[in-house]
């Protein structure tokens, strides 16, 4: 168990000023068996008021729109969250995640791929496949920034053989699928990293369990989740839609703190 | 009865053309524009049959309402294990992101379209349920007003019942789950092929009719742009299909749809006509289910029949439809439109085999059913009465209680024999008249 502080920004520079801009932020954890949310805030800038809502995933939205001109949007969430991964309550799967989502579909060779890593593990739990496959694909991918894009797909990035950590989560989503287990994508914060995160969850038995495929990893109490859904399109952590012919360049910053290391 | 008014065909598929009535069926994101021809031979149904399909249509619709509500809730006919999750979960309309929303007052589908034929043993038979956006009410109105206006007298002198209390009935219907401000008809605009359709609807409910830019969510409010003042927004009666509905909720590309009106659908403070994710309870694998809803969710037997219909996902079915492949009709589940639909009997032997081969191997994606003989029209073609095939389209309104309005859309065949009556394939509609005694 660890008590995490985190502070999350994130700036939107726009190159002519846009209005009527409707947006929706993924950017505040919410409890769970495994997390305790203790305290979190939001800031936004230009100032509007932001509706909280949950969406059919389960995930915290907040939920605005900035009607005047501007050419900044700048967001700050931050708080202090309790992480404990070995607090697990049984939670039923639900059947979306078995399926191909747009993003997470698999293909004849992702299908090959999960198939041959698991040759020698065909009845073992799911956890421990899925440990195996995400074992195989840090072996097949070689994690290279600017190499894909938000709109790559599963299939795209295991033909390029490289990718970001959206990237290893949709491939391995898609192939824990391929082998009829149920595996979902988790947007959040992770201790060290200047930037998000992406990883996998996978139902094991009766509840569900994180996997970092970036890092070849089961998640640990350093992992702050914000959202999850079938595959990156149903949980961004930040969308908007507004009006004018903008450029507009997106700068992040985290910062999560383990607070046992500042005493 | 209808002698009179078949000499006007030609005058009233004038005024038709004039008002721009094309028909456009929106149905799996595809959509069909064309001029759709007009019969003056109207479908005729007695007030005992009318009765029977009255009720069988209003039973059917509650059961299918009460299937989205559980389906989106808390799941109950899938965990009894009446409707295997992988037909519940597999159909592209479930969308998950309704989730846990409730739509006020719980009604999901507001207006119904249920197709149907009359076989020939005098029996109908429902073909498809149309939860979504189901077009097509405003031809028989607008064709009943022409025909009244070429010849009053046959309406002065039968039992029809009148129908021309659409609008009215709609606005009852908004009304009912109107969360407080004005009802709209959400065009995409009036390039649509349907825009006739949208404002003659608008016009008729007493409703604003409102172009995407003209709306906008904000503090999980819908609003309406007005000259003077945003007035908000109670009800929207929205003609456009889900994926388009809210760039931030759906398609992230669509630019015709009005940005958050999810969240004040969340938030309980617009209704949504009929509600986002209906497609989950009227597509071709979850058919066969509905009369077991009927049983499962009112504990009444279902006064409508299916066409007989056999799922290779069961092994009885799969091995009916291995030894009649040759007479059934195979549908493709995850084919869209009137695409992945093969006669057996059209199939040449290894073509069938080929298929029969696929089917085992793929049980979950096909279902089967028996060809259903239905019932020829009278038609006037080319100067002449002949036979032709013909359909309904049933409009059922689930408002304070559920209705069906009294009349409806038939739509026959081109050519003699043939049962296709989709307008793509060059079909005509007549009007529906349902007798008062």
């Amino acid at each position: 168990m660890r008590i995490l502080s985190f502070s999350f920004e994130t700036t939107l520079q726009f190159s002519d000023p846009v209005s009527e801009h409707s947006f929706v932020l993924r950017c505040l954890p919410k409890s769970c068996a495994s997390q305790t949310v203790l305290d979190s805030q939001i800031i936004i800038t230009p100032h509007t008021t932001v509706a909280a809502q949950v969406d059919g995933f389960g995930n915290l939205l907040q939920v605005g729109r900035i009607a005047e001109p501007h050419s900044e949007f700048n967001f700050i969430s931050s708080g202090m969250v309790v992480v404990d991964t070995e607090n697990c309550s049984a939670e039923p799967a639900h059947p979306m995640f078995l399926r191909d989502s747009s993003f997470a579909a698999t293909s004849g060779a992702i299908r090959t791929f999960a198939a041959d890593a698991l040759r020698v593990a065909c009845n073992a739990p799911a956890w421990d496949k899925a440990m195996k496959l995400s074992h195989a694909l840090y072996e097949h991918l070689s994690y290279k920034p600017g190499a894909t894009d938000v709109s790559t797909t599963a299939a795209e990035a295991f033909e390029l053989g490289c990718g970001v950590c959206q990237d290893y989560a949709h491939i391995l989503i898609a192939a824990c699928r391929a082998e009829g287990i149920c595996a979902r994508y988790v947007n959040g914060l992770i201790v060290g990293e200047g930037a998000t995160h992406a990883w996998v969850e996978v139902h094991d038995g009766d509840h569900w369990r994180g996997i970092d495929p970036t890092h070849d990893r089961a998640v640990t109490d350093e992992y702050i989740a914000l959202s999850r859904g079938r595959d990156f399109s149903d949980c961004a952590i930040e969308s908007g839609v507004f009006r004018g012919g903008a450029q507009q360049s997106q700068n992040v910053i985290v910062h999560v703190v383990d607070q046992a290391s500042r005493l | 009865m209808y002698e009179n008014l078949v000499r006007h065909t030609p005058k009233i598929n004038q005024q038709l053309a004039r008002y721009g009535v094309k028909f456009g069926i929106y149905k799996d994101n595809v959509f069909s524009e064309r001029l759709f021809p007009f019969d003056a031979v109207p479908r005729i149904i007695s007030a005992e049959a009318w009765d029977v399909l009255e009720r069988g249509l209003i039973q059917r619709v509650d059961a299918l309402n009460a299937y989205l509500r559980d389906l989106y809730g808390d799941k109950q006919i899938i965990a009894d294990g009446v409707v295997p999750q992988d037909f519940a979960f597999a159909s592209s309309g479930y969308l998950p992101q309704c989730e846990g929303i409730v739509p006020p007052k719980g009604i999901y589908s507001h207006i119904s379209g249920i197709d149907l034929v009359e076989g020939d043993d005098g029996e109908w038979y429902v073909l498809e349920d149309n939860l979504r956006i189901p077009s097509g009410a405003s031809y028989p109105l607008v064709a009943r007003n022409l025909c009244r206006r070429c010849d009053a007298e046959t309406f002065r002198g039968s039992a029809i019942r009148d129908n021309r209390d659409y609008g009215e009935r709609l606005r009852a219907v908004m009304d009912n789950v109107n969360c407080g401000g004005i009802n709209v008809v959400l065009t995409p605009g009036r390039f649509n092929a349907a825009y006739f359709e949208h404002s003659y609807l608008a016009e008729h409910a007493g409703a604003v009719l409102a172009e995407p830019s003209e709306l906008f969510v904000d503090n999980e409010t819908l609003y309406f742009r007005d000259a003077t003042a945003n007035r908000k927004v109670g009800a929207v009666y929205r003609r456009l299909s889900d994926e388009y509905l809210d760039p931030l909720c759906f398609l992230p590309e669509s630019l015709i749809g009005v940005p958050n009106i999810m969240s004040a659908y969340r938030a309980g403070n617009v209704a949504i006509v009929n509600a986002p994710g209906n497609g989950a309870a009227d597509d071709k694998g979850i058919y066969y289910f509905v009369p077991k809803m009927v049983e499962y969710y009112l504990g009444e037997k279902p006064l409508l029949k299916n066409a007989s219909t056999y799922l290779p996902f069961y092994d009885d079915d799969m091995a009916y439809v291995m030894d009649n492949a040759d007479t059934l009709v195979i549908k493709d589940v995850a084919e869209a439109g009137g695409y992945g639909v093969v006669f057996g009997s059209t199939l040449a032997p290894e073509k069938l085999e080929e298929l029969k081969a696929l089917i085992r191997r793929e049980p979950r994606r096909f279902i089967a059913q028996e060809v259903i003989d239905f019932l020829c029209l009278p038609t006037y073609i080319g100067g002449e009465m002949v036979p032709r095939k013909a359909d309904l389209r049933a409009f059922v309104l689930s408002g304070e209680k559920t209705s069906v309005w009294p009349s409806g859309l038939t739509r026959y065949s081109r050519e003699e024999g043939s049962s296709v009556v989709n307008s793509s394939q060059g079909g005509g509609f007549k009007d529906t008249w349902v007798l008062c005694r």
